[in-house]
Parts: C-alpha cells; sequence; structure tokens
C-alpha cells in the first residue's frame, strides 16, 4: 500500500508517494491543467504507470492545493452578497481607514471582492455584552433572497454585529436562507472566524464565501474522478494550520486551505527535523516567482492566529508563513534614488528568464547563470539549454543605469535577493526573539539551495540541510503530516476574578461538545491546549500552551502568559496580573504511523568532477562543480565549490563544507 | 562616492525594516486603543548628527517632525555626555516636540563608546492631564492648561529607571497605569532597534555604516533636486483658512507661496496670520513635518524618506504667525493647521504641476473623546478619530473615508469599543453626495454616530472644515463640510467644531459626520456610465447626478444619454 501527496501549485502539480511497507519513494511533477483535477489524475497514473501498482493501492491521499489562494489572488471566486447589520453596510468597504502607502498621490484600496451595492442591511443589533437588543427582521430577509437570486449572486456572506459574543441572529437568518435558497453557498461569520474586530471578520467571511462555490466544485470533480477510478480510501486535504481536513469539512469553510500549498513544505520541515534530531530550524522554499519561509521551533511550527493576503486580513490559524514576492523568474529594476531593486515582477514560467529563450526582461536566474553559479544545462531538468548571450543582453541596459561593469551588476542583484531573504527569514526570527543562529536552515524548492549558503552566512546559520528532491519536498510533507483537528471557543474570562474558574470551565466544556460533535468519541486523539491571552486591555493577543490541569489554575495560566510576553515583546507589566483569556483553543491530533523513505540508488560510480569558472565574493574562481548522486556517502567536498543536485544548485562558500549523508539529504556546515 | 550601490541598498533596507520592526514591537505590546488599533505612533531612525536616515511609514504628521526635537534635546544633552542605557524623553513642543500627549524618546546607539546613531518613537499617549481628558481641550488658551509638559529628560540614566519621572508622569495622568505601561512598550521597542543597530554597524563597520548613511542621505538630495528641476520656475501664492480657534477667533489665514528656481525651493509662509489664543497654532517642528510630506507627496513617493528631502528647500515661517507660534500659545489641535499646511501647498503647487496634486482632502483631524464611568466605577477614555474624503487626483477620484495627508490612524472596531466602554455605535456609513463633484469625483465622508448607554458622560471634541469646505480644483467642486450633531431627548442640535467638557446624558447620541473631498475637473467631462456607477453604488444620488453632472435618468432608472447631451450643452 502507499501513502500518495499531491501538491497542486499554479505551474506545476507535483506527486510524491511512499510505501508502506518499505518506504519506498517516488516523485514526478506534471503540468498542472486548467481543469486542476485533470492534472491531478494525470499525476495519479504517472504514479501508477511508474510503480505498476492500481489506485487501489492507495492508502491515504493527501492533498495540497493553492486553489483558494489562487483564485483570491486572481479574483476568480463567486459573486458575493453580504448581509449586515442595519446601519453598518459600510464596514466592509471603509476598512480600517488607514493608507498603507503614505506619500502615494495615486493611492487606491485594493479592490474588493465585491462592490458596495451587494452589501445589504437586516435591522438586527446584538450588544457587546451579547444580549439581543433589536430581534431580526425576517421578512427583509426574504426580499433580499429574491432579488439576490435573479441577480445571479452565488455565496451569501453573513456577518452582523457582536456575533462572536452570540452567534443567535446569524444562526436563524442561516437556517432561513437555507431553507429558502438550499443551492446558494452560505458563510456565517460566527463560525468562519469567531473573534472580534468586525472589519477583519467580515473580510475572513466574504473571503470564505468568495472560495466555496469553487473549492466545492473542485473538490467533488476530484471525489467523482478519483471514485471513478475505484480510489475508496481516505482523502485528505491540507489546512492552512498544518492539520488536515475531509473534503466535506473542507468545502464548508474553504478559507481554512489558504496557505493549504506552501505549508506542506514546513510539515515536510519537521519530519526532517525529528529524524535528523534538530527541533529548531527555519523552512525556505524558494521558487520561481515567490519564497515562503516558516519557523519551527522546538519541533513545533510557529502558528499565528491571522494572515493577510492581496489586502485582505483574514482570521484564521495558520502556520506562520512569511511569503516574499521574489524568487528566481524575479525582475530586477532601479528605483528612485538609484536603489536596485528585485521583484515583485516576475518573468514567471512564461516567458521565463531571458536566458530560456524568450523573456528579455533581466532576472535572478539571468545573474545566477552569468556568474556560472548555474550551468547551461540547468533549466527545468535538463529540458532546456540556457543561453548566457540572453542574460547579458537583458543585463546590460541595467549595468548601464547603474555605471557597474555586467558581472557586479549580476552580484548586486543576487547580493539583493540575498538581504531581501535575510530580511524575511529575520523577520520570523529575530522579531519573535528567537535567534537564527540556534537554528538549521531547510532549502528546498528550485532555486533554494543556490542562495541557502549566502543566505546561512548573512544570518549566521552554521548549518543547512537540503532535502533529497528539493523541487518535489513540499508535497512530501503531505506524506508525514499527522491528521490534526482545531476547535475554538470564545470566552472573554478576566483570569483574577473569581469568577474566571467557572468560565474556563464552561468553555472548555463547550469546546468538547463542539469536538464530539463532529468526532464523536475523543479517545485516541492527543489532545493539546492554547489559550489567546493578553494584559487587560491590550489589543493584541498571545498564543499561550496550556496543559488541562492549568484551567483549574489561573494563577498558573498567568504566569505562563508572563513568561511568553517577556519573550515577545521584550518586557513585562510590573505587578499587573490583570491578565485576559480571550479565546480558548483545542487542537486534536491523530498520530500517523511514520514511514521512513528509501530512495532509488541513483549513484553515478566515481564521477570526475569538472570544474568550471564562478564568480564568487567578488572575484572569478576555478571551482569543482560535483554530481550529487556521484559523492560518496559522508564524502567531504570543501567550498568554495557547487554541488549538482538534479534540478537544483548547491552552492558552497569558502569555510562551508557539505557532504550527503546515508538517507539522501545534503548538509552543509560552517567548517571549525 | 566610494560606497557600491548595492551595500547602500543592502544598508538602507537594513534600516527601513528595523524602523518598521520597532513600529510593529510598539503597536503589538501597547494597550491603549489609541496605539494599538489606531496606530497613532511612529519611528525613527537618526544618525549621530541628528538627520532622519529611515522611518517607518505610519504618521506623516508626526514622522518628520522628529529631527527638529532631536536636535534641540542634544542642545541640552550633547551627545558627549550620553552613556549607553540612557533614555531620553521630550513631550515639549517649544524644544522641537509636537503635542503634549506624544511622548517622544531618544534611545542613542553606541559603537565603541561613541554614539552612531540614535533611535527615536513618537507615541499619542491617552492622558497626560490638561483640563480635559485624552489631554485635548480646545478651550486651552494657554499650554499649561493642555497637560504635564517636560522639556527633552532622562527617563532612564544608564540603564536605571528616573523613579521621579515615572512618579510625576503618573500622578498627572487620569490612566496613569496605561500610559506607564504604553511608555514601557514604546521603550522596550526602541531597544530592539539599538540591538539590530549594533549588528550592523559591527557587520559593515562605522566607517562604512556612517558613510552609507550620507551617501543615502546626499542620493537622496540629487534626486529632490533632480525632481525641482522638473517644476517651472515661477512663485506660486494660495491660502485657506483655519475655521476657528476653538474660541472667539474664525477664519484663521494660512497664506504660502512657492518659489521656484532652478533646482531649488522656497516655501514662504509670511501673510499667515498672527498666532491665536486657541490650541490651533502649529509649532514649528510640525510646519516642517508637513511641508517635507508635501514636497516627497509632488515629488516621488519612492524615494527614500531622510533628511535629503529637505535638503533643497528653504523654510520661512514668521516668528508669532500660527505655523511658528511663540510660547506660551497652546498648541494641542495643532493638526487642524497642518491639515490647512497641506491643502494651502497642493494649492499652490496646482498652478504650476497640476497633474502631481490633489484637490482638498477633508481636511481635519476629526477627534471624539467620551469619558466617564464603566460599570465598574472605573474611568474611561474612549478616543476616536474618523476619516473623510480624499480629494480627487489628475486621474482618479479620491478615495471615499480614508486618512489623509498627515493623519494615518486606524479606526477603533466597533466591537472594541462596546466590549470596552457603556457606548454603542449606532451606525457607521459612506454619506452620499460629500464627495466634491468633478471630472474625477472626491471621496465620501463618512457617519458615525455613538449612543451613550452608561450614565453621565464628558464629551470633548477637535475637528475643522465645518465652515470653510475642502476646495475643488480645475472647475471640480468643494466637498461638503463636516458636522456633529449631538441628539438630546430626540432634539438634534448642530454643534460647533471644538468642544470642551459637554456634558452626556444616558441615550444622548453624537453624530459625527466628516466632509468629502474636493473634485477635479469639470464634472461635465465625466463621462455617463461612471456617473451612473456612482449612482447603482449609493455614491451620489439621482438628484445629484442630474444637477452636478448633467445626467439625466430616466423613469427606469437608466442614464437617458439624449437628454443628457442636450443638458450638458444648455447648462454650460
Amino acid at each position: 500500500m502507499y501513502r500518495v501527496g499531491i501538491d497542486v501549485g499554479g505551474t506545476f502539480t507535483d506527486i510524491v508517494a511512499l510505501e508502506e511497507e518499505t518506504g519506498n519513494f517516488f516523485g514526478a511533477k506534471v503540468l498542472t491543467t486548467k481543469e486542476v483535477a485533470e492534472g491531478f489524475m494525470q499525476a495519479i497514473a504517472l504514479f501508477c504507470q511508474h510503480t505498476g501498482c492500481r489506485i487501489t493501492e492507495i492508502s491515504h491521499l493527501y492533498h495540497g492545493t493553492t486553489v483558494a489562494t489562487n483564485a483570491l489572488l486572481e479574483r476568480k471566486g463567486a459573486q458575493v452578497g453580504l448581509l449586515t447589520t442595519q446601519g453598518f453596510r459600510d464596514v466592509y468597504i471603509i476598512g480600517r481607514m488607514r493608507r498603507e502607502r503614505i506619500y502615494d498621490l495615486f493611492y487606491q484600496r485594493e479592490p474588493k471582492l465585491l462592490s458596495r451595492r451587494r452589501i445589504r442591511e437586516i435591522p438586527e443589533r446584538i450588544a457587546g455584552t451579547g444580549e439581543v437588543i433589536q430581534p431580526v427582521n425576517t421578512l427583509q430577509v426574504e426580499t433580499i433572497i429574491d432579488e439576490w437570486k435573479r441577480e445571479g449572486i452565488e455565496a451569501i456572506a453573513l456577518c452582523f454585529l457582536n456575533a462572536y459574543r452570540n452567534d443567535q441572529h446569524e444562526k436563524e437568518v442561516g437556517a432561513l436562507i437555507q431553507k429558502k435558497w438550499p443551492e446558494v453557498a452560505l458563510s456565517l461569520s460566527s463560525q468562519v472566524a469567531p473573534e472580534y474586530r468586525e472589519y477583519e471578520r467580515t473580510c475572513t467571511t466574504v473571503v470564505d464565501a468568495y472560495l466555496k462555490p469553487r473549492i466545492g466544485y473542485y473538490l467533488s470533480q476530484l471525489s467523482t474522478a478519483l471514485s471513478k477510478q475505484g480510489f475508496q480510501q481516505r482523502f485528505w486535504v491540507m489546512k492552512s494550520n498544518g492539520g488536515v481536513a475531509s473534503p466535506h469539512y473542507i468545502q464548508q469553510t474553504p478559507v481554512d486551505t489558504l496557505l493549504s500549498g506552501p505549508v506542506a513544505g514546513v510539515i515536510g520541515g519537521v519530519f526532517l527535523g525529528e529524524l535528523l534530531g534538530w527541533k529548531n530550524l527555519v523552512t525556505f522554499d524558494m521558487g520561481g516567482t515567490s519564497t515562503d519561509v516558516g519557523l519551527i521551533v522546538d519541533g513545533e511550527p510557529i502558528r499565528s492566529l491571522t494572515l493577510e493576503l492581496a489586502g485582505h486580513p483574514i482570521l484564521t490559524g495558520a502556520v506562520d508563513i512569511y511569503t516574499v514576492g521574489s524568487g528566481g523568474g524575479s525582475i530586477a529594476t532601479l528605483g528612485g534614488g538609484k536603489l536596485l531593486h528585485v521583484g515583485p515582477a516576475s518573468a514567471g514560467a512564461d516567458p521565463g528568464p531571458a536566458c530560456y529563450g524568450k523573456g528579455t526582461d533581466p532576472t535572478v536566474t539571468d545573474a545566477n547563470l552569468l556568474l556560472g553559479r548555474i550551468g547551461t544545462r540547468g533549466g527545468l531538468g535538463d529540458q532546456i539549454k540556457l543561453d548566457p548571450l540572453r542574460a547579458e543582453q537583458a543585463l546590460s541596459p541595467l549595468a548601464a543605469q547603474l555605471g557597474l561593469p555586467l558581472i557586479e551588476t549580476a552580484e548586486g542583484i543576487v547580493q539583493v535577493v540575498d538581504t531581501d531573504m535575510s530580511g524575511a527569514i529575520r523577520r520570523m526570527t529575530i522579531e519573535r526573539g528567537y535567534d537564527p543562529r540556534d537554528f538549521t536552515l531547510v532549502a528546498f524548492g528550485g532555486a533554494g539551495p543556490l542562495h541557502a549558503g549566502s543566505i546561512a552566512r548573512h544570518l549566521g546559520i552554521r548549518r543547512v540541510v537540503i532535502p533529497p528532491f528539493p523541487g518535489t519536498f513540499s508535497a512530501f510533507g503531505l506524506l508525514v503530516t499527522d491528521v490534526k483537528h482545531d476547535y475554538v471557543v470564545t470566552c472573554l474570562t478576566n483570569l483574577w476574578e473569581a469568577r474566571a474558574l467557572d468560565q474556563i470551565w464552561n468553555a472548555f466544556l463547550q469546546l468538547q461538545e463542539k469536538a464530539q460533535a463532529e468526532l464523536g468519541e475523543l479517545t485516541g486523539y492527543l489532545p493539546l491546549l492554547s489559550g489567546d491571552m493578553c494584559y487587560e486591555g491590550q489589543g493584541f493577543v498571545l498564543d499561550v500552551p496550556l496543559i488541562p490541569n492549568d484551567l483549574g489554575n489561573p494563577q498558573v495560566m498567568i504566569q505562563k502568559f508572563v513568561e511568553r510576553h517577556q519573550v515577545a515583546f521584550g518586557y513585562i507589566e510590573e505587578e499587573n496580573e490583570m491578565v485576559e483569556l480571550r479565546n480558548l483553543r483545542l487542537r486534536l491530533l491523530e498520530k500517523m504511523p511514520r514511514i521512513f523513505p528509501r530512495y532509488p540508488e541513483t549513484s553515478i560510480p566515481d564521477s570526475t568532477p569538472e570544474k568550471r569558472s564562478i564568480f564568487l565574493e567578488g572575484h572569478w574562481q576555478e571551482v569543482f562543480v560535483y554530481q550529487k548522486w556521484g559523492l560518496r556517502v559522508e564524502q567531504r567536498v570543501v567550498g568554495p565549490a557547487i554541488i549538482e543536485l538534479g534540478n537544483s544548485t548547491l552552492i558552497l562558500h569558502p569555510g562551508q563544507i557539505a557532504w550527503r549523508d546515508s538517507i539522501g539529504n545534503t548538509i552543509m556546515e560552517v567548517e571549525e | 562616492m566610494s560606497i557600491d550601490p548595492i551595500t547602500l541598498k543592502v544598508i538602507n533596507s537594513y534600516l527601513e525594516s528595523t524602523a518598521e520592526e520597532i513600529g510593529r514591537r510598539f503597536r503589538r505590546s501597547a494597550r491603549s486603543p489609541v496605539i494599538r488599533e489606531v496606530g497613532d505612533c511612529s519611528v525613527a531612525l537618526c544618525t549621530g548628527n541628528a538627520q532622519l536616515i529611515a522611518q517607518a511609514a505610519h504618521v506623516p504628521a508626526q514622522l518628520n517632525s522628529i529631527p527638529p526635537a532631536l536636535e534641540w534635546t542634544l542642545r541640552e544633552f550633547p551627545l558627549h555626555t550620553l552613556a549607553p542605557g540612557d533614555v531620553i524623553v521630550t513631550n515639549d513642543p517649544y524644544s522641537g516636540a509636537q503635542h503634549l500627549p506624544d511622548l517622544i524618546v531618544f534611545l542613542p546607539v553606541f559603537v565603541a563608546g561613541k554614539v552612531e546613531a540614535i533611535v527615536a518613537a513618537l507615541g499619542h499617549h491617552i492622558d497626560v492631564g490638561g483640563m480635559a481628558a485624552s489631554s485635548l481641550a480646545p478651550a486651552s488658551v494657554e499650554i499649561f492648561q493642555e497637560g504635564i509638559r517636560f522639556p527633552p529628560l532622562k527617563a532612564y540614566e544608564q540603564g536605571v529607571r528616573n523613579e521621579t519621572f515615572f512618579k510625576i508622569l503618573r500622578a498627572n495622568s487620569r490612566q496613569p497605569h496605561a500610559l506607564s505601561n504604553d511608555l514601557l512598550a514604546e521603550i522596550a521597542a526602541c531597544q530592539y532597534g539599538i540591538s539590530r543597530l549594533e549588528v550592523l554597524f559591527q557587520r559593515y563597520g562605522v566607517d562604512t555604516v556612517r558613510e552609507a548613511m550620507a551617501e543615502i542621505i546626499a542620493h537622496t538630495a540629487a534626486a529632490m533636486r533632480q525632481e525641482i528641476a522638473k517644476i517651472p520656475d515661477g512663485a506660486y501664492s494660495f491660502e485657506d483658512y483655519v475655521d476657528d480657534d476653538g474660541g472667539k477667533r474664525t477664519d484663521i489665514k494660512i497664506k504660502a507661496t512657492i518659489t521656484v528656481h532652478g533646482s531649488a525651493i522656497t516655501v514662504d509662509f509670511t501673510g499667515t496670520d498672527p498666532q491665536v489664543d486657541g490650541p490651533v497654532n502649529c509649532p514649528l517642528g510640525m510646519t516642517y513635518s508637513a511641508t517635507s510630506y508635501i514636497m516627497k507627496l509632488v515629488t516621488d513617493p519612492l524615494l527614500p524618506m531622510n533628511a535629503g528631502i529637505m535638503e533643497p528647500v528653504t523654510l520661512i515661517a514668521p516668528e508669532g504667525s500660527l505655523v511658528n507660534p511663540r510660547f506660551p500659545a497652546p498648541v494641542q489641535t495643532r493638526m487642524q493647521a497642518c491639515h490647512r499646511i497641506c491643502d494651502v501647498l497642493l494649492g499652490a503647487f496646482a498652478q504650476a504641476i497640476p497633474a502631481r496634486v490633489m484637490a482638498a482632502c477633508y481636511g481635519s483631524t476629526t477627534i471624539v473623546a467620551i469619558t466617564g464611568r464603566d460599570l465598574r466605577g472605573e474611568t474611561y477614555i474612549h478616543n476616536e478619530m474618523t476619516a473623510g474624503g480624499m480629494g480627487a487626483r489628475p486621474t482618479l477620484d479620491g478615495v471615499d473615508g480614508v486618512m489623509c495627508h498627515g493623519s494615518n490612524g486606524r479606526n477603533v472596531p466597533i466591537e472594541v469599543i462596546e466590549a470596552l466602554y457603556p457606548l454603542r455605535v449606532l451606525r457607521y456609513e459612506i454619506i452620499p453626495d460629500s464627495g466634491g463633484a468633478g471630472k474625477f469625483r472626491g471621496g465620501c465622508g463618512l457617519r458615525r454616530e455613538l449612543l451613550l448607554t452608561g450614565e453621565r458622560a464628558r464629551l470633548t471634541t477637535n475637528s475643522d472644515r465645518h465652515h470653510h469646505a475642502p476646495y475643488g480644483l480645475f472647475g471640480g467642486s468643494r466637498g461638503q463640510p463636516h458636522r456633529f450633531i449631538l441628539t438630546h431627548k430626540g432634539q438634534p442640535q448642530v454643534m460647533r467644531s471644538k468642544l470642551t467638557n459637554i456634558d452626556l446624558q444616558y441615550g444622548d447620541t453624537f453624530t459625527t459626520q466628516t466632509a468629502g473631498g474636493g473634485g477635479y475637473g469639470d464634472p461635465f467631462e465625466r463621462p455617463w456610465y461612471l456617473v451612473q456607477q456612482d449612482v447603482e453604488e449609493g455614491y451620489i444620488t439621482v438628484q445629484t447626478a442630474q444637477e452636478l453632472y448633467g445626467v439625466v435618468f430616466d423613469a427606469d432608472g437608466k442614464v437617458d444619454q439624449e437628454a443628457t447631451t442636450r443638458l450638458r450643452k444648455s447648462l454650460r
């Protein structure tokens, strides 16, 4: 039997598989198709063909997808109508009033997912305390439903003021809509994101509704295609928080899958760390147009409670991933004050970097080629021969503007990228109070290994690990995840007050009820508790891990919060025990048995390394170019050198040393 | 010119991201809504000789005023007298600061025993005393009524906290706890900034970083001179008015003459009215700040924000005038003058570079502060700002309900207000027809209505452009002005813009209506389909479409194109 992971990205659909009994590994890429399910099934067919097994021999199928992300970024979601409390139609339009670019004469808001006429008000009101001030006028709801049916609305978002405190009205109106119009997709703010701040909650609910018809269609297409082929086993979709859920669940809250694609790479990093015995890792997934950075502390990915995509703040628990809008295909330009910029514009897959033969803009890949950091055979799995002349032509105008020689311009581009990437990693580490020097860098994606060495030096990171197949590593992460179910209850408790104990206990019971309603018996799951806590009056919460015993002792909860506060912000409030518990969270973990991969032996016996000129640290040097699979296990390669990894390249700087370990990873360290 | 452009970029990015990081830390750990929700705070990094080198892009009016305050501070505490661990704090407008609630801190960065940089932050704190809650007192006539004032002094000396200072500070605030903790958050965020800068100096060496800073500023100044050279030579004047000073004085004139000569520019406020009794006086630091904001706005917004921006600019602000008042004039509501300075400068630039300006924005920092006792019997202060419409641009409509020019706060979420205070928000919406008509429409203003659900409270406000509505450009009309309405026992009453300690009773509502931005260009040139879209989306009414835009709708709500053409011709 096989465990199979399929990661659908914008350009490629990656498939990886592990045979459960032997750990045998399979990995491949196919092009993502317009009907995404098609490419998905092609990938499975390819897997069956290569391994000679049938689809029924897949025991678990895991799926990471950027369908939701791309639908949002490319604005290809549903026609949404928003129902809200009377008097508050414009909450969604106004946002938080702030402008992001203060000196921009031509500033405009990020476009909304629906226009103002699609926002309708309902007479109803719940107070800040949760008490009902004005009941719902359901008659009005029915009129609006009729109009929206005529106007071609496909999904309805429902967000009433203070529904995070009392969901009665949303439930009432939701039930009415379902009765009158069962086909329409429906999202309730009290279910999607039961947290305060009406603008952010509205945005989250609108995004959820916007994605729902498309994700629903996509997942049902997939399920149909799979069952047609005879697949009857468990099929899981990766969520932004690193957990997985059934397609049925995802169809109800698609907003939970916005990071479904990149998060698998972080989960893969956790597994790799377990395997190697390292608990603190930075995952660095550098692709063609963007780069995702994740952080693993003490064996667990760092999570955040909100994320922001294309100007939409979204309240959804997510593995904290910082995305930089630049990668191997990013274009270099000259900005104001004569400063060199790289990205966010990208040559993408089409036309691609200039050296691929079609584009004319100078990209990071062109710079790498001119510097000798990648070989001319390096493009897309040796399919394309790279053309240095075209790269030169692309970079020349920029060099002229800068008044620098061509080669220094190329080096400059690479340095700017490295700085931006280091900045991203710094944001994920130092800004959260972690020292990057205590971390191992896990570099993958097509361009990750190429830049890892220099980034490690920037940040003082002493060890880099590159997984066996860096190009499909993100998909690999799908195979090594546990099944996680998450629940949250808002409790707004002042921990210093006497009644706190009862309130916490009630919240905990509610959490359990919610979980039982979905999963039935809860034995067999590992429970993980945490609280969103802050000093009274603070606006942003800290996520504080708790154990069940803490719930009986608010003093201990306060203490744990204060310790987190010191780490996160560098100070604590003296003699202040006024700490609030805003939400209580429960994660139920179903541990999946681990499979240890065995990679196919692709030994190239004793190949003699070639030599190549590379521009490194300001001058040309002749260095050896090794083939990774041509190296003996543990054979040391001393920098400066190049190791070709198949679809990627690792650059060793002077003072760095690397080898292949027995399970196929490439490890690079600073020479002692 | 010995540092290569790459190192320059790396150092510049490092400085900018450091400033952003400090700002984020400050906001996330602060407790008062005015900082954590509104984000009324700023961060700047300065060179050892008090030149701005990088800033976090938060609130423009505050940002560019940090260097003058630092200059002043260094007169009191010359660099060589400072030691590691020192934290200097000031809020004194007559020592370069802004107004009393804005606490500016300066932390020196030492490398090898010398100050090589200074980390600065400014937070608008919840209350530093004075005659009304939130230290907002439009009725004041001397700075002494506005709260506790301290010239630059050491809050920490070599890492040891100055307990006397903190005691006095707390004793003078209505919210001592929030104030001192927010100040701790501000200082802790800056301390983190120091450690980041130390790494930078270590990595590249002091000489390189010092030189890079000088070069970044020099590059910016050179780019700025190139930009100014593109502006036609000549003298351009404009004037506009602040409604009143909160007391009896009305129609206070601000006048500016911009003289462009090659790559140099002089901004001269001669002709501006003398300082007034009420607190709309604008301290020099803020006049400087507003001017540098406009210089960047009308030239290249992508230029790094540093001392180079103002290098080619000569600023003349007559002493004793509204834009450079003498001690002890009150200055608390100086933002009204700041907005007007922006409007006046843009009006002058419109004559020279019409494609690089916008019509007047809503032009007021409109604050409502309510204080009373909550259910636990404790004093609460709710303080919120409401934005209005942005002025229309040469190619774009103004944005509806967005912070403009010197201001850039967020709103306080309704659910936060209702969770914390005995207040309920009754509506929060865009006001149709409030944006000035034009080929490009001014942004619409907002309406926000608050209901007092608790016992007796006191209300203080600060606003302007209730009488002098935001101007339009090149045929565009004015936006609708601001308005305050107090409804007591069902009786609505229009209130003046600056109120101090008005009594509110249970059940009273207070409505804020903010101004719309001015229009740009002749409204008859606006394509009918855009007018139709505005009607469908509810930004203008059918009546306005007809009266101001000359667009006629038939009984089915569709545009009658023939009638429109006829009407537009006949009205010309």
